[in-house]
């Protein structure tokens, strides 16, 4: 028995067992018990460093192994955490959690109902103007613009993307609030059209560059095919391009919708924070307020069971999106099979 | 992809004889009259600028309405009568277009035409942008009527036109934008304003502590990210390349990537905050920074890592290299570069991010992370454990409560966040053209 | 194994070894933190600034030491905190609103909770016991006032009846042709204060007589700081809100009142029938630190400096800041 140990796979295996061991009940303790051991940590450290020096090839293989599971790791706490700490406020009165149309904090009654219908109108109008305009937008870099142009539009459409939310919700704030408050004379500031307007603008260059990438996939063999049947060149692209591509194009709104669903900052800089229903409940021009920017703006300020039902909201919001997120590879699976797409 | 003149005149050849001469004559006088239209404003706009008395504010924006009209009018009836022009033509319209709507709103901001019979004015940026939109519009309509009545060709036109439009109203956008910021935010910005804190004492307002926040968030994010995500992909083409880890990390990435930047500030907070120190930190924002930045890491490095031909593996194994050593010698040098470019682009995403780090890692009037002192230790990791303050926070901050500034320090910190961006997107771009022309394979 | 690795591996050793020492053993700096209110923000922010700024005593500018009688050649900061025997610290101000800074402080989250209400009026529902570990520390008096925005004052609506105030603010009046000193037909946008704000808690008491008050139905929308208040009457052309008075300004100024006893009170007026004292709130006494820093704000200078020179709230009478200054433990 020692006799195999003493072997230099059983040296690897006594030594793998001990760090990985380690690794685990660090993370496990750390994540569980709120500590951080730091002696189970120089020891991970340490016999990786050891591992390193003798046995490059597997050592490099098992911590490419850990990374990949990284990201899965992080979804699952973030699942995990936010459901333990949310669900409670689903616990007492799930229906009227999400349908109640009161949220006061000092009466202690809590229901999301006006924040998803917030979220809901917001996300449709931005969707209004992303869509067809991104779609277009997406038409027109792939197929119709030349090289040089094109090399300059992607980038830049890139960059419209870039600009950080805070900004477009100060931008929006300063210029559009007040804009449209005047010129459409209504009695107050903040309502559910202008941040329509700039989630519209945030979510277009998601829309632009998915759906542009989508199309610009299509082989061009197909278009070339139909072209020499002698139909112009638009008429390939509808008949031909654009039915290839429908998987991607859609898994592109999809994409827009969720970046206008979870947008944060630039809603709660420019919504008036009403958490009420707006009455008529399809007034675009009332005060209101969508779940990213009830959380946003009341998280800071709020302890007990406001923080729970903020984690509620929270947890709503993360199964909306993650749903979108499900949807939209399935529907891009299903429809890249039906069209044989290459 | 051919250029879209030739494509035309192969396709339509049959087309030409439709087109008059009459037409031709008409097509290039309203050309030029266009062109002079709008060369005469633009240098009524500049002797404006120079000289603001030199005319009525008000008549200067009626003029450039009506000028904007006949321009958009033009442009229809271009597309009417004539052959499919190169997009030039359409760029430096359009361009115009909104040069001349941008020119109208910085430099008259609050002159109020009165319009009889309506209640209140409307401003003359809005009359001259809701005139541009009204006649794009109706070029539009015009354009899709042409859609059903007219051959093939006439209605691939009106989409061309269509879609170049939809390009250009994001792009005008965003121009004005980052123009309105820089004239608003560029007189704030001096040596002073970067370098130093806040000193309420004095008065003074600085963004310096701000700026290196931020950059400290950036590279503890990049830190804890790039590994993890470069470690992912190599794993993930190297060693397990099949369908479905493929697909299920990719799937995982996707549903991280989508995640709404307040739900992550929310997990940073019941999470990561009473692990650490239970008050903000600077090390949980880089944490949640870097969860956020992974998904594109693995993204953009499995891109990089499968774009590596097979070639080059093959050619290192048969010379009897590990597989390790190939992925470390061979494989990763020549995907290096798009790794970086993925990075950048990254970075410039997660430097904007206010909502993650607002609860878990900032706070008003702190200093610079030191790191670094003169004094021993030279170097310590104190700053880690506690508050920072950021770009985008400071702007948020000064937004809501006017805490750290006015209107015009927020500008000026919107700016300057503007251009730490664009300098992160623009380098990304570059490196990522640079080695695409340079790659050799 | 060849020398390479071992020296690759005893580096990594002492590396490791560093970093971890260093982050074990890191010694944030002593940290006194504050939040809550941001009517007494202006206040605290301006103090903490001055603290942290720790001007010399050459610095006569912003450390004027012997224009309050106070001998010493210490720097600021330094000089308040020797008082009790302490070493130089950092002070930080969080802003939020009053109900955040009293549970924050009762949680032990910041040693100082900022509050313009009383700690009894914010949580009515609480005992006196529940109550008695709120150590109270008035800084200064504000004049809870009514704004408007330009538009409005300029129209002439300029002065309120009680009665009106109360009819804005419930919904009965929606238009500001309603009031009776002015004749402006717009609709009234009434902005209020986030609930569980000091200024909400203290709007209603004073106006409605308890904070427990229902069917304020006229408010269109809710901030949570004073400053986001100020900034909306600035650009509207219709609001009107009830800031504290360091938030009033030339473009949202100040009306007249007609309280009870049917006189027309101005915000000018000590007999101002909305005032209220500002509280920086201790938890189970004070501590050394936190009574340093107090110790300068109670001070004929900080009350100079910091309350009527930095804001435009009041100074504490001569009789209440002895009786502030009592509370506190005896210097060193």
């Amino acid at each position: 028995m020692i006799d195999k140990l003493t072997t230099k796979s059983g040296i690897k295996a006594i030594l793998g067992l001990l760090v990985l061991g380690s690794f685990a009940v660090l993370f496990t303790f750390f994540v569980l018990f709120q500590t951080f051991n730091i002696y189970l940590f120089l020891v991970v450290v340490f016999g990786t460093a050891i591992g390193w020096v003798f046995y490059e090839d597997s050592t490099a293989k098992t911590l490419l192994f850990i990374a990949s599971t990284s990201a899965g790791t992080i979804l699952l706490l973030i699942a995990v955490f936010l459901f333990l700490r949310g669900f409670p406020a689903f616990q007492k009165d799930p229906i009227f959690f999400i349908t109640g149309s009161e949220w006061h904090v000092y009466r202690e009654i809590y229901s999301l109902g006006p924040m998803i219908w917030g979220s809901i109108i917001v996300t449709f109008g931005a969707t209004l103007i992303a869509a067809p305009m991104g779609i277009s937008s997406a038409i027109f870099i792939a197929k119709f613009s030349p090289e040089w142009l094109r090399s300059f539009l992607k980038p830049a459409i890139e960059l419209l993307a870039g600009i950080p939310s805070v900004v477009y919700g100060f931008i929006g704030f300063v210029l559009l609030n007040s804009a449209i408050m005047d010129y459409f004379n209504i009695s107050n500031m903040g309502q559910y059209f202008a941040p329509s307007i700039i989630l519209g603008i945030m979510a277009l260059p998601t829309i632009a560059s998915v759906a542009e990438d989508a199309i610009d996939a299509v082989p061009e063999h197909m278009e070339k095919g139909a072209l020499a049947l002698g139909v112009t060149k638009w008429q390939a692209i509808k008949e031909v391009t654009l039915p290839s591509a429908s998987s991607g194009i859609t898994a592109a709104l999809i994409l827009g919708i969720g970046r206008a669903l979870g947008e944060t900052m630039a809603v709660t800089m420019m919504i008036g924070h009403k958490t009420a229903f707006p009455s008529p409940i399809f007034d675009i021009f009332e005060p209101g307020e969508t779940l990213t920017s009830l959380i946003a703006s009341q998280i800071g300020n709020a302890s007990g069971k406001a923080v729970e039902a903020l984690m509620g909201a929270g947890l709503l919001l993360f199964l909306i999106v993650l749903v979108l997120s499900v949807t939209s590879r399935i529907i891009q699976s299903r429809l890249q099979r039906r069209f044989r797409r290459g | 992809m051919a250029p879209i003149k030739e494509n035309i005149s192969e396709t339509d050849a049959a087309d030409n004889s439709l087109i008059s001469i009459e037409g031709r004559v008409m097509r290039r006088g309203m050309l030029v009259l266009w062109l002079l239209l709008g060369v005469v404003f633009l240098s009524l706009s500049t002797l404006l600028a120079i000289q603001p008395d030199f005319l009525s504010e008000t008549l200067i924006s009626i003029l450039g309405g009506v000028i904007l009209a006949v321009a958009g009018l033009t442009v229809i009836a271009f597309k009417v009568i004539d052959d499919y022009q190169p997009p030039i033509s359409h760029f430096l319209l359009s361009l115009s277009m909104i040069v001349s709507s941008g020119v109208i709103f910085v430099f008259f901001p609050n002159q109020g035409i009165v319009l009889p019979g309506l209640d209140g004015d409307i401003t003359p940026q809005l009359a001259t942008i809701s005139l541009f939109f009204l006649v794009t519009f109706a070029a539009v309509w015009a354009g899709l009527l042409f859609y059903w009545e007219n051959p093939a060709h006439n209605r691939q036109l009106a989409v061309q036109y269509f879609t170049w439009v939809s390009v250009l109203i994001p792009l005008g956008v965003l121009a004005f934008f980052i123009v309105y910021t820089i004239l608003e935010g560029s007189a704030v910005i001096t040596w002073d304003f970067i370098s130093s804190a806040s000193d309420l004492m004095r008065g003074e307002i600085g963004i310096f502590p701000a700026i290196m926040g931020t950059f400290s968030l950036i590279i503890g994010a990049t830190v804890f990210a790039v590994p993890l995500g470069v470690g992912a992909a190599v794993f993930l083409t190297e060693y397990a390349n099949r369908g479905w880890i493929k697909q299920a990390v990719g799937v995982t990435a996707d549903c991280l990537w989508s995640t709404p930047s307040i739900v992550f500030g929310l997990f940073g907070y019941v999470f990561l905050v009473p692990r650490i120190t239970g008050h903000s930190t600077l090390l949980a924002g880089q944490i949640i920074l870097a969860a956020m930045l992974l998904p594109l890491t693995i993204a953009t490095s499995t891109e990089a890592i499968t774009a590596v031909p097979d070639e080059f593996r093959n050619g290192s194994l048969a010379l009897g290299a590990s597989k390790w050593w190939t992925i470390r010698r061979v494989v990763l040098p020549s995907s290096i570069p798009s790794i970086v470019t993925g990075v950048l682009l990254g970075i410039g995403r997660i430097a904007g991010e206010t909502a993650p780090i607002m609860l878990i890692a900032v706070a008003s009037h702190t200093n610079a992370p030191d790191f670094f002192s003169l004094s021993a230790p030279y170097f310590h990791l104190g700053p880690l454990f506690s508050e920072v303050d950021a770009l985008p926070y400071r702007l948020y901050a000064i937004y809501k409560a006017g805490v750290g500034g006015s209107i015009q320090e927020a500008w000026g910190t919107a700016l300057v966040l503007i251009v730490l961006v664009l300098l992160f997107y623009g380098l990304g771009i570059i490196v990522r053209s640079y080695y695409r022309r340079n790659r050799g394979w | 194994m060849n020398i390479k690795k071992l020296a690759g591996l005893s580096l990594v050793f002492m590396l490791v070894l560093s970093l971890t020492s260093l982050a074990v053993f890191a010694q944030g700096q002593a940290v006194l933190r504050a939040d809550g209110s941001s009517t007494v923000y202006p206040i605290a922010s301006l103090a903490a600034s001055y603290w942290n700024s720790n001007p010399p005593i050459t610095d006569s500018e912003y450390w004027p030491a012997s224009e309050y009688g106070i001998d010493t050649d210490k720097s600021l900061a330094d000089y308040w905190a020797s008082l009790y025997g302490l070493e130089t610290f950092n002070v930080a101000v969080g802003l939020s609103h009053s109900g955040v800074g009293l549970n924050k402080v009762a949680e032990g989250k910041v040693d100082i909770g900022d509050s313009s209400a009383g700690a009894r009026f914010e949580f009515p529902e609480k005992t006196e016991d529940e109550l008695s570990a709120y150590t109270a520390h008035i800084v200064g008096y504000d004049r809870q006032a009514f704004s408007v925005s330009k538009e409005v004052h300029e129209a002439g609506c300029n002065v309120l009846t009680r009665e009106e105030i109360e009819g804005i603010f419930k919904g009965e009046i929606s238009n500001w042709s309603g009031v009776h000193s002015c004749d402006y037909d717009k609709e009234i946008q009434a902005i209020g204060r986030a609930v569980g704000s000091g200024t909400e808690t203290m709007f209603r008491v004073n106006v409605f007589g308890s904070s427990q008050v229902s069917g304020l139905n006229g408010v269109d929308v809710r901030y949570g700081q004073n400053q986001m208040v100020q900034q909306a009457l600035r650009k509207s052309s219709n609001g009107i809100g009830y800031p504290g008075i360091d938030f009033i300004s030339d473009e949202n100024p100040a009306v007249k009142v007609i309280w009870d006893d049917g006189k027309t009170y101005s915000v000018e007026d000590q007999a101002w029938p909305l005032g209220r004292p500002l509280y920086m709130y201790t938890w189970e006494g004070t501590s050394k630190t936190e009574a340093a820093f107090l110790r300068m704000i109670l001070s004929d200078f900080g009350q100079s400096v910091f309350v009527d020179k930095g804001t435009k709230y009041f100074m504490l009478s001569e009789a209440e800041q002895a009786e502030q200054l009592d509370k506190l433990p005896d210097v060193e």
